[in-house]
């Protein structure tokens, strides 16, 4: 079942042949996300030796743990995407990474878009890429602590020393401007499965 | 509470980024499980921050894949090696069971190489310990060496000492004569001591000053009784001052030294007579 080509293998039978033990099935998963989820984890962590430990421990807790995930509640890269920045958070917020790591400041925390574009930026979103310059700082501040460095309502609030309620405010706003510049071209991550 | 401002509120883009603390989290997945509406909402939101994390994309080093692989292998390997078997019949996928085989041949291959870097290990080990031995060996030949040289340094030692004691008992005998002889003409700063023990009838010579004589000369002793000469014995001028005269000597009334050819002589070259001492 899984001899289709890579793009035409939907999620269900990625994750039954996963459920399954099929050992071609975890090659497939990673030439289809490996990509996706390595760029999660090195915006996180800013270094691809660290972010290459990441990304194995990542996939050998998929494999792992694959019978819990529940396609009700998220999709697989969704789940695989949490999977990925909780273990890289995990990383940051370790004293052994502190130590070797200078503490990025809030404000070059937002020039990190543009460090991530030189060479490894994905050819297919320069167009969106080029419309998330578009969506205010404050709120691109936003979505980049509480999804990438792991902060709480409060900590974001703290952090940025603006009211918990405008915290809400803000992230919604990004959101749906993410959702309206995603929806008319949707990747082949979204899909439609 | 009503759902639409439930959903606008910006509290399920805080759950779906995991930013919410356990209750409000609760909270919403209580919300979700009741009102399809949320659910779709979360979904949505879900998407959103998958599209936005997906134009990070970035492509790793194509090593690590095989890494990873691999190290799946070895997850399932340790934790379900009974499994393992049966997943493999359960699939005819031969290029599966081929790179299979591969993987456990590399693993083999991995295993060798340990068992042999574990011998090479051990090799120079042994030589290092053979180099040590070696050389431990040879310092206690030397000690050894050493100890036997002591011991007969400790023998000589002892003998001498032996030999000392033995003289100074004979020395010290309280029936023996002693002869003061006192230098003649041709020598009259030498000197010299005669311990005589007319009952074991032995002589002691003790030499305090006579010139080194010539060496086909030896000086030599003599015993006199009634003004007759009784050969007492040659002796050398050697380190020690003491000598032991083998001759026996019953009876006299003094005691002479005189320098003749090397063996000794039947009779004294009066010419020669160095030291002279009466009883």
């Amino acid at each position: 079942m899984l001899n289709k080509k890579l793009a035409e293998i939907t999620e269900e039978e990625l994750v039954s042949a996963l459920i399954n033990k099929d050992r071609n099935s975890v090659g497939i998963l990673y030439d289809k996300y490996s990509p996706f989820l390595y760029g999660i984890i090195f915006k996180i962590v800013h270094r691809d030796e660290i972010a290459e430990d990441i990304l194995q421990e990542a996939f050998v807790r998929i494999w792992k743990n694959i019978s819990s995930y529940d396609s009700a509640k998220a999709k697989l890269v969704t789940w695989m995407a949490n999977i990925c920045r909780n273990l890289a958070i995990d990383k940051i917020r370790s004293k052994e990474y502190k130590n070797t790591q200078q503490n990025q400041d809030i404000d070059n925390y937002v020039n990190l878009i543009e460090d991530n574009s030189a060479g490894t930026f994905n050819p297919e979103h320069v167009g969106v890429r080029e419309m998330l310059y578009k969506l205010p700082k404050e709120q691109l501040v936003i979505i980049d602590l509480v999804y990438f460095k792991g902060y709480t309502q409060s900590d974001a609030a703290k952090e940025l020393d603006i009211p918990l309620g405008t915290v809400k405010t803000r992230i919604r706003s990004a959101i749906n401007y993410l959702r309206s510049v995603f929806n008319p071209m949707p990747t082949g991550l979204s899909g439609e499965a | 509470m009503d759902i639409k401002e439930y959903i606008s509120s910006g509290i399920l883009e805080l759950y779906s980024a995991g930013a919410l603390a356990e209750q409000e989290a609760r909270e919403v997945e209580a919300m979700a499980a009741k009102h399809p509406e949320v659910q779709a909402e979360l979904n949505a939101i879900a998407e959103a921050y998958v599209n936005y994390a997906s134009s990070f994309s970035r492509n790793p080093r194509p090593a690590l894949r095989g890494q990873i692989l691999d190290e799946i292998d070895k997850e399932e390997g340790i934790s379900k090696p009974g499994v393992d078997k049966g997943k493999i019949l359960q699939m005819p996928d031969s290029g599966a069971i081929k790179q299979n085989y591969e993987r456990r041949f590399s693993r083999m291959r991995y295993l060798m190489a340990a068992v042999f870097a574990f011998l090479v290990l051990n090799i120079i080990t042994n030589f290092v310990l053979m180099y040590k031995w070696r050389n431990t060996s040879d310092q206690m030949a030397q000690l050894v060496s050493e100890n036997t040289k002591m011991k007969n340094e400790y023998e000589q030692i002892k003998n001498d000492m032996d030999k000392k004691t033995g003289e100074m008992k004979m020395v010290m005998n309280r029936s023996n004569k002693i002869v003061d002889l006192k230098g003649m003409e041709i020598s009259p700063n030498s000197f010299a001591t005669v311990y005589w023990n007319p009952n074991s009838k032995q002589v002691m010579l003790n030499v305090d000053n006579l010139p080194q004589p010539p060496t086909d000369k030896q000086y030599q002793l003599w015993a006199l009784k009634d003004g007759k000469p009784i050969d007492a014995g040659v002796f050398d001028m050697d380190k020690d001052a003491m000598h032991n005269m083998k001759a026996q000597i019953a009876d006299a009334d003094a005691f002479a030294i005189t320098l003749e050819k090397k063996g000794g002589s039947p009779a004294p070259t009066l010419t020669q007579l160095y030291l002279m001492g009466k009883i």
